[in-house]
C-alpha cells in the first residue's frame, strides 16, 4: 500500500480527534474520593505522566524510520519483534476504543437493541478507511476537528447559564492519591502517544512539537470540559455514566435543545476515525517491520482481529466489572509506549557502544 | 475493489434504512408528558400522563377524552412500576418528551433516595425535567383535566414558568434538584403545585402554592407564595416580579425588572461571616394615593428606601426561619465556606459539628427605581 506523508497539522488533528473520543466516554471511577475539583486537577498529572512516557517515544522518533528502523539497526529480529508488538498494541487499542463506543451505544442509543452488527459495520468501514492510507485519515480528521471544535464550543457556551461554581468541590479533599492514580490511568489510555514512535515514516515536520502541542491542547481541553461538567452537573454528574453526554442533554441555547444529538453524531465519527487510525498504524508497523506493502486483505483481517478482541474484552469486562479492560489498557500502553522504546534504545546504545569499541567497525546502516 | 465495496455497501444501505423491523412506530409509543409518584403501602404508584397519539391530529377533532390519557402503575419500587408500562399498555414508553415530575407531598416527607434513585440511574429519563411537589397526591395533579384541547403537563409547566414573570413560582430541573439533594449540607427546594376547580368551566386550574425546602432528603419546611420573592432572592433566581410596599400614606406596586444576589464570605472576630448583597432594579407601576400627583425625586427615593427595607426584612425573616431555625441551608453557606476555605472548614467540622450559628449573616438591599411609570417625574 502506498503511504503518502501527512503534515504535522494533520497528525495533530488525527491524534486529537482520536484521543478526545476517550474524553467523551470518561466515566468517574467507582472508587469514592474523586471529586469534581479533583477531576479538573488530575489533568496536570495526566499531562506530566504523558510527557514522561513520551521521552522514550520521542527518542525513537528521532530516527527517520522510527522505532522499527532503530530496532532494525540492532537486528532484523528486533525490528520484527518491535513491529509485531506495536501491531498487537494498536489492534488492542482499537478494540478497547470500540468497546467504549459500544458501551455508549448500548447504554444510550439502543439500550434494548443488539449492537454487534453496528460494531461490525463500524469496523468494516474503519478497515476500508485504513486501506486508503494515512493521508485520507489526516484530511478526514482535519474536517472532523473543525466540526468537533465548533460543536464543543457551542455546547459549552449553551451550558454557561447553568454553570454554578458552587457545584464544584475543593480539590485534594481525599488526598493526592486519587488524582495521581487517575492521572496515570488516563495517561495509560493515551495509546495515540505510541503512534509517534512510528510516525516519522508518514509525517512531515517536527514530531516533538506536534506531540507536545497535541498533549498540551488536549490537556487544556480536558480541564475545561471537566470544569464545565463539574460546574453544571455537580454531584448529579458524578452519578452519571457519561458525564459529557449528560451536560449536552441539559444544554439549551435559544430554540436549540437536546444538543446530545450533535455529540452522538460526532462521537460515531470520532470512534470510526479512531478505529481506522489504529488499524492504519497496525498495518504501518507490519509494513515497516517486514518490509512489505500490505494490500487491503490484511487490513480487513486486522479489522476482524479487532472485532474478535472486542468480543474478548467485552466478555472479560462483564465478568470483572471492567477491571480486566483497565488492566489490559495499562499493560498494552506500558508495553508499547515505555517498555518497547526503552528496550530498543537500550539495545541500540549497547550495539553502538560495542561497535565503537571495535576499531575500524562502521556504524550500522539504516534499514529503511 | 470498488466493485466489491459497492456490492457490500448497496445491500447494507437497503437493509439498514431508518425504518427497520425492530423500530417502534409512533403509534406504538407512549409519549410521556408528566410523571407522578406516590408512595403507597409496600410500594409506589406511578401515574403517567401521556399523549393520546391516535387522538392528536385526527380530522374529526379532539375527542371528549382529550389529547392526553392517564395511566397508573404499581410496583414495590419506582423502577418496577415503570417496567409495567409496556406490559400493561402494550406501548413502548418514551421519556424524552416528559416535562414534569411530580412527587406527592406525603412521599416527599419521607426519604426521597428511594423514590428518585431510578431517575439517577436510568439513562432514558430526562435530566432537565421540571420537578415539583404536589399539594396532596401526585396522582391528583397529574390526572387533572385542564380542558380537552390542552395537555395537562404543559399547563402545569407553564404555571411553574410563570414565576419568571411574577416571582410567585420557580422551575427546578431534576439534575439541579438532585445535585442539592445529594449534597450533605445544601438544601434543595422545589415548587409546590396544586389544582383548583374553575367554577366557570368545571375544568381544573393549576395553582403554584409556594415551595418546599428539603432538609437532607425529606421536606424540612414549606414556604408560602407570599415568601417566594425573598426565596428567589436568597437563591439568586429572580426574574421579573411584582411587589407592593407602603410608603407613608401611599401604597406603591413595584415591578422588579432585574434582581441580583451576591453572597460574600467575610470574617468577623476570626469567625466566618456572610454578607448578602441584594441589588434590585424596579419600575413603579402603580402609586395608590388620594390624588393623582406626579412623583418628585424625594418621593421616589422614599419609595426606594421603603422597598429596600421591605426586601431586607422579608429576606432576613425567611433566612432566619429556614436556616437559623430549621437548619435548611438555602444559601449554601456551608458549601461556600468549604469551597473558599477548605482547611478552616475541615478544622471547624473536626472540632465540633457545624451548626447554622457558626455562620452569621447580614443582608444589605439596594433598590434602584428605573422608571416611575406614565407619570412624569416632577423635578425639585
Amino acid at each position: 500500500m502506498k503511504q503518502e506523508a501527512i503534515s504535522g497539522a494533520q497528525l495533530f488533528a488525527v491524534l486529537f480527534v482520536s484521543r478526545i473520543i476517550g474524553l467523551f466516554t470518561f466515566t468517574v471511577p467507582q472508587e469514592t474520593g474523586f471529586s469534581a475539583g479533583d477531576r479538573v486537577l488530575f489533568t496536570l498529572p495526566f499531562f506530566l505522566f504523558c510527557l514522561l512516557c513520551a521521552v522514550p517515544v520521542f527518542l525513537t522518533a528521532k530516527h527517520p524510520a522510527g522505532i522499527v528502523g532503530l530496532a532494525g539497526e540492532v537486528s532484523p529480529a528486533l525490528a520484527k519483534t518491535a513491529g509485531t508488538v506495536l501491531c498487537g498494541a494498536f489492534l488492542c487499542a482499537a478494540a478497547l476504543g470500540v468497546l467504549r463506543f459500544e458501551l455508549f451505544v448500548s447504554t444510550v442509543m439502543f439500550p434494548e437493541g443488539d449492537t454487534l452488527l453496528l460494531t461490525a459495520l463500524l469496523l468494516a468501514a474503519a478497515s476500508a478507511a485504513a486501506v486508503h492510507g494515512m493521508q485520507s485519515l489526516g484530511r478526514t480528521a482535519s474536517v472532523l476537528l473543525a466540526l468537533l471544535a465548533a460543536s464543543m464550543v457551542f455546547i459549552l457556551l449553551a451550558t454557561a447559564d447553568r454553570f454554578d461554581p458552587l457545584n464544584l468541590t475543593p480539590p485534594l479533599e481525599s488526598g493526592v492519591t486519587p488524582v495521581l492514580k487517575n492521572g496515570f490511568r488516563s495517561a495509560c489510555r493515551t495509546m495515540e502517544l505510541t503512534a509517534l514512535s512510528i510516525a516519522p515514516t508518514f509525517t512531515k515536520g517536527n514530531l516533538r512539537k506536534t506531540g507536545v502541542g497535541w498533549l498540551a491542547v488536549f490537556t487544556l481541553t480536558a480541564a475545561a470540559v471537566f470544569f464545565v461538567i463539574g460546574g453544571v452537573t455537580g454531584r448529579y454528574g458524578e452519578q452519571q455514566m457519561f458525564q459529557l453526554y449528560t451536560v449536552t442533554a441539559i444544554a439549551r441555547f435559544g430554540v436549540f435543545e437536546r444538543l446530545d444529538a450533535i455529540l452522538t453524531g460526532l462521537w460515531i465519527l470520532g470512534a470510526f476515525l479512531q478505529a481506522a487510525f489504529f488499524l492504519r498504524l497496525a498495518a504501518t508497523a507490519v509494513e515497516q517491520a517486514f518490509g512489505k506493502n500490505l494490500n487491503a486483505a490484511p487490513v480487513f483481517a486486522g479489522g476482524g482481529v479487532v472485532f474478535a478482541l472486542f468480543l474478548l474484552f467485552s466478555t472479560l469486562a462483564a465478568h470483572t466489572e471492567g477491571a480486566a479492560t483497565l488492566a489490559a489498557s495499562e499493560t498494552v500502553f506500558l508495553l508499547a509506549a515505555v517498555a518497547l522504546p526503552g528496550t530498543v534504545i537500550l539495545a541500540h546504545r549497547i550495539k553502538k557502544r560495542s561497535a565503537d569499541d571495535i576499531p575500524g567497525s562502521a556504524a550500522p546502516q539504516c534499514r529503511s | 475493489m470498488k466493485k466489491l465495496f459497492s456490492l457490500i455497501l448497496i445491500p447494507t444501505l437497503i437493509l439498514l434504512p431508518g425504518c427497520g423491523l425492530h423500530l417502534t412506530e409512533l403509534s406504538d409509543r407512549l409519549i410521556i408528558e408528566a410523571i407522578g409518584i406516590d408512595r403507597t403501602e409496600g410500594g409506589f404508584t406511578v401515574t403517567v400522563q401521556a399523549l393520546d397519539n391516535l387522538a392528536v391530529g385526527i380530522d374529526e377533532g379532539v375527542p371528549e377524552s382529550g389529547v392526553t390519557k392517564c395511566y397508573t402503575f404499581y410496583g414495590t419500587t419506582v423502577g418496577e412500576a415503570f417496567s409495567r408500562i409496556g406490559a400493561q399498555t402494550g406501548l413502548s414508553p418514551l421519556y424524552s418528551q416528559a416535562r414534569l415530575l411530580l412527587l406527592g407531598y406525603p412521599t416527599a416527607e419521607q426519604n426521597l433516595c428511594e423514590t428518585l434513585d431510578f431517575f439517577l440511574r436510568e439513562q432514558n429519563t430526562r435530566a432537565d425535567i421540571a420537578v415539583a411537589v404536589a399539594e396532596h397526591t401526585a396522582e391528583e395533579v397529574v390526572t387533572a383535566s385542564f380542558g380537552k384541547n390542552r395537555v395537562g403537563a404543559s399547563v402545569l409547566e407553564d404555571a411553574l414558568r410563570s414565576g419568571e414573570e411574577n416571582g410567585a413560582a420557580l422551575t427546578v430541573p431534576l439534575y439541579a434538584f438532585m445535585n442539592l439533594l445529594l449534597s450533605e449540607t445544601d438544601a434543595a427546594c422545589c415548587p409546590l403545585l396544586g389544582v383548583r376547580e374553575n367554577p366557570l368551566t368545571g375544568d381544573s386550574l393549576a395553582r403554584p402554592l409556594g415551595c418546599v425546602v428539603f432538609q437532607g432528603t425529606k421536606i424540612g419546611t414549606t414556604i408560602t407564595q407570599s415568601d417566594m420573592l425573598p426565596l428567589l432572592f436568597l437563591t439568586d433566581q429572580t426574574g421579573n416580579a411584582d411587589f407592593t410596599v407602603n410608603c407613608g400614606d401611599t401604597r406603591c406596586t413595584l415591578r422588579l425588572m432585574r434582581g441580583k444576589t451576591k453572597i460574600r464570605l467575610a470574617e468577623k472576630n476570626g469567625r466566618p461571616y456572610f454578607k448578602i448583597a441584594i441589588d434590585a432594579r424596579c419600575d413603579i407601576t402603580e402609586v395608590v394615593s388620594a390624588a393623582f400627583t406626579p412623583l418628585d425625586t424625594r418621593q421616589v427615593r422614599a419609595i426606594a428606601d421603603a422597598a429596600s427595607a421591605f426586601l431586607t426584612e422579608t429576606t432576613a425573616s425567611l433566612l432566619d426561619r429556614c436556616f437559623y431555625r430549621e437548619g435548611c441551608d438555602l444559601c449554601r453557606f456551608y458549601t461556600r465556606f468549604h469551597l473558599r476555605r477548605p482547611g478552616a472548614y475541615r478544622a471547624m467540622a473536626a472540632a465540633s459539628p457545624l451548626s447554622p450559628a457558626d455562620f452569621p449573616s447580614e443582608i444589605e438591599c439596594s433598590v434602584t427605581i428605573r422608571r416611575t411609570g406614565k407619570e412624569i417625574l416632577r423635578q425639585d
